[in-house]
């Protein structure tokens, strides 16, 4: 009710200022006093989908589905206002299905005057890399966990700013927003020390650091388990920059926070993040590690998935953009306890150079792995812990488990060959372990051989064509388990070996791309699994698009095949069915 | 100035003393909360009692957790508590269920599956069809905590279910008598259930290991009744009104008898809440 009646004032609000704007462009009047600026953007994505009893694509009785989207921002000097109306009549497929109707589904209003910054309503914050705090939105995996609340920023001196926030966090949606079920209570600091103190305000040295803390509440009705109704975490970071070299460094803890994601266990929870590069022209060389140990938190104990989360714990690899790498086999963080490492080295090899050539080379290798984290289970039958701890594992931080989860050794050489012609040529390697990812209904560890060539080809000013051929060849070895505990083994120890398949076999992709800029651009993408081992899946995904963009206005239209996947986040899975049909997308900003 | 740096310091410590270190996380008073009930072939309500709809298969990893929580809070509540295993969406049925020969999928479980948003996550529930903050759809976590919020609520319905059965033809006969005991503003209809317990089958665990031998449990076999049931009320029911029925079923030659129940509910038509609930061993 409350919320109805601040978006009516909005409403009327911002319909007065848009009259007032009107009235006041016909006029050859005296300068017009400041009424503000409007501004915003819309997307909208709508699919029709055709039943396709081949790839599994099942019947939408609705035909279409749709996802929209207003954004308008209201500035007027130190004031700022925004309102985000959604429509999910109904929502595609493959989406979060807790999004439904049309209505509003953020709203805030800010207020910023010298040194102090208020929020009420809606925001997105993020304290450090987002080990205890992140709410942030990504529209295309429909996560929104934006606190609904109040939040102040300040900063009291030179180089120190502080933000503290609480408020409840954006849930589902239903016609409108609709908030989970817990409190979120928060408190940054960072300190600049080269602001702090004028002295080093010129220093070639650069440092801050910060620290924070986070608390949520959620009250405890459960009748079996005494429930942690605030659950707390803090943590604290630095970073440090001299010359060409910089280090980053975070570390977070959190108290017992028993929750489906850990099935309930009492255990404390920690994660490390530490990050150290070097670059010059032409060279850059990055080290990174982390430990992540029971460190899922929610505002809601029970969920899962997406829903509700309060961190953000970084997935350490390399973010893929070719077709066959990023879409097959994505690695996601597993928050109940992992350890990952990565390094990345990019080189320019010099041009008019042997390697280099006329125009130079530019090489990047990429290395990164995830291991499960050394841990030892706590027997069920241990009376000291089933009956009262609860304590569920015990744990060496930082130290590498036996169980590959993924590694990612890829390498990248672009070269321009002439003042038309570009080429990319790529190999990636992986290691993925589908039992515990899980991304596929198929069992084992794949191993996978990736091969990408990317040739563009300036046929002349403002027409351009891409041609990307890629392969990917698939092998799979299972996972030993002990067959009286159904732990899993490490290599060498005797055991029950569970099946492995080599997933959906060998793909192959092509795309054909032409952009005639600034405006235009038509392509198609065939995605075929001409080595599914069930011979009746040996499927061409074939998408065929057309786009056009004119200043802020973008259109998509595309017709084609999705594969199905699955979704899956500490052990909890999503499905997203496979999809066929006519996609219209436009987004447009003014 | 120096007044927002105290407002910030207060901030700080209002968010700090928030931090509840539990030591001994099992409650002690978890003696069963009613009586067990007499068993048998003939129940009568008296209490408002709660249906847990667990939606699982076999395909699903984090499923038996959930099965797990939903016997903890059986051993709680005892009688007042019926659970129903309903295997339906991605992991009930291939290619999310792996184990062939294993599906216990219906057409009336998919059915369920689709009362609000269609369900993509396993494990979740309903308990009762109640909504919490806004949703029917209750991760295991929040089961207990919610059936705390409502258990002792007067039941506005009453079911007495009478379940008899003969060998030699595997038929099941079922009789209830279902009486208001408030003023109903809305339709209700009855909805019965044969449910089979501890069916042994394949189930993957998390790592995608399976255990070959584990039990299913309550799995449901059969919706009696259509899928939204008899209608029992069509308009409202005033306290004291009362509508008797009759079912049979002849049961399959591969199911279990002997691990067999009659469950039978009341919902609301309108609201979709499940007002009563009863269940009865077949045998």
């Amino acid at each position: 009710m409350v919320l109805k009646h601040h978006i009516y004032n909005y409403i009327a609000g911002i319909s007065l200022s848009l009259v007032c704007l009107g009235a006041f462009g016909q006029e050859n009047a005296p300068p017009a006093p400041d009424l503000g600026q409007l501004h915003g953007n819309f997307e909208i994505t709508a699919q029709y989908y055709n039943e396709d009893s081949l790839i599994g694509a099942p019947d939408f009785p609705e035909r279409v589905g749709a996802n929209a989207f207003l954004n308008l921002i209201y500035v007027k000097g130190n004031f700022e206002s925004g309102v985000r109306f959604e429509s999910y009549e109904p929502v595609l497929q493959g989406y979060p299905t807790n999004f439904e109707g049309s209505g509003v589904g953020l709203r805030y209003a800010r207020y910023r005057k010298d040194e102090l910054d208020i929020t009420a309503g809606h925001f997105y914050e993020q304290f450090g890399s987002g080990l205890i705090l992140r709410t942030y939105e990504e529209r295309a995996l429909g996560v929104d966990n934006a606190i609904d609340g109040i939040r102040v920023k300040y900063k009291p001196f030179r180089g120190v700013y502080l933000t503290g926030l609480m408020g409840k966090q954006r849930f589902r949606f239903e016609n409108r927003v609709q908030n989970g079920d817990g409190r979120v209570r928060g408190f940054d600091a960072e300190l600049n020390i080269n602001e702090l103190i004028p002295s080093l305000a010129e220093s070639r040295t650069q440092m801050t650091v910060g620290g924070s803390f986070v608390s949520k509440f959620q009250a405890d009705r459960d009748p079996l388990l005494v429930l942690p109704e605030n659950v707390s975490s803090y943590g604290g970071r630095f970073s440090l920059t001299r010359g060409k070299f910089s280090f980053l460094g975070e570390y977070a803890y959190k108290i017992n926070d028993p929750s489906a994601d850990n099935n309930f266990i009492f255990k404390d929870g920690q994660a490390v993040f530490v990050s150290g590069s070097y670059s010059k022209k032409g060279l850059g060389i990055t080290l990174a590690a982390k430990t992540i140990d029971n460190m899922s938190f929610r505002s809601d104990r029970s969920e899962t998935v997406n829903n509700l989360t309060i961190n953000y714990l970084p997935a350490l690899t390399r973010q893929h953009t070719y077709n066959l790498a990023a879409t097959l086999y994505p690695y996601a963080t597993q928050p109940t306890g992992e350890v990952g490492y990565q390094a990345d080295l990019i080189y320019k090899i010099p041009k008019k150079t042997y390697f280099g050539g006329r125009y130079g080379t530019t090489v990047s290798i990429n290395y990164s792995g995830v291991n499960s984290l050394d841990t030892t289970q706590i027997p069920e039958n241990n009376v000291s812990d089933s009956l009262k701890t609860l304590q569920g594992y015990t744990t060496n931080f930082f130290s590498l488990g036996s169980q590959t989860f993924f590694k990612d050794f890829n390498i990248e050489v672009t070269r321009k060959l002439s003042k038309k012609t570009k080429i990319t040529a790529s190999y990636v390697n992986f290691v993925f372990n589908n039992d515990v990812v899980k991304l596929s209904p198929n069992k084992g560890t794949f191993f996978t051989d990736i091969a990408i060539l990317d040739v563009t080809y300036k046929i002349r000013p403002k027409h351009t064509l891409r041609v990307e051929a890629q392969h990917l060849w698939i092998n799979s070895v299972p996972t030993k388990v002990d067959s009286t505990n159904l732990n899993v083994l490490s290599e060498g120890e005797l055991g029950e070996t569970i099946s492995a398949e080599r997933d959906n076999g060998d793909w192959a992709a092509a795309i054909v791309e032409y952009t005639f800029s600034p405006h235009w651009i038509v392509s198609v993408i065939d995605q075929y699994n001409y080595n599914n081992n069930n011979k009746d899946l040996r499927i061409h995904y074939v998408t065929g698009s057309v786009v056009y963009v004119n200043k802020g206005t973008r259109i998509m239209l595309s017709y084609g095949r999705q594969r199905a996947g699955v979704f899956c986040v500490g052990g909890v899975c999503r499905n997203v069915p496979a999809s066929n049909g006519l996609t219209l997308s436009l987004t447009s900003s003014f | 100035m120096k007044r927002f740096f105290l407002f910030f310091i207060a901030f700080a410590f209002v968010s700090l003393v928030g931090c509840d270190d539990v030591d001994y996380p099992k409650r002690t008073d978890t003696e069963q909360r009613t009586d067990p009930g007499s068993g048998g072939g003939n129940v009568n309500t008296t209490v408002t009692k709660i249906l847990i709809e667990d939606f699982t298969g076999p395909g699903c990893q984090g499923c038996p957790a959930a099965a797990v929580r939903a016997e903890e809070l059986k051993g709680l509540y005892g009688d007042q508590l019926v659970v129903v295993g309903i295997h339906a969406g991605y992991f009930a049925s291939p290619p999310g269920n792996p184990h062939v020969g294993f599906d216990f999928s219906t057409p009336d479980g998919e059915e369920y599956t689709k009362l609000e948003t269609p369900l993509t996550e396993f494990p979740s529930g309903y308990v009762n069809r109640r909504e919490r903050n806004g949703s029917i759809i209750l991760k295991f976590g929040a089961w207990g905590g919610f059936i705390e919020d409502f258990r002792f609520e007067a039941p506005s319905m009453s079911i007495d279910l009478n379940v008899s059965y003969t060998d030699g033809d595997r038929k099941v006969d079922i009789t209830t008598t279902t009486t208001a005991l408030q003023d109903i503003p809305n339709a209700t209809n009855l909805v019965v259930y044969l449910v089979e317990d501890n069916i042994e089958s394949p189930q993957t665990f998390p790592n995608n290991v399976t255990q070959n031998d584990y039990l299913q449990r309550h799995v449901m076999r059969e919706v009696v009744t259509n899928t939204w049931g008899e209608p029992l009320f069509t308009t409202a029911a005033t306290i004291g009104e009362s509508v008797d029925k009759e079912f049979n079923f002849t049961i399959p030659n591969d199911w279990n008898v002997d691990n067999m129940t009659v469950i039978a509910y009341v919902r609301d038509t309108d609201s979709e809440v499940i007002l009563q609930v009863e269940e009865v061993y077949v045998k």
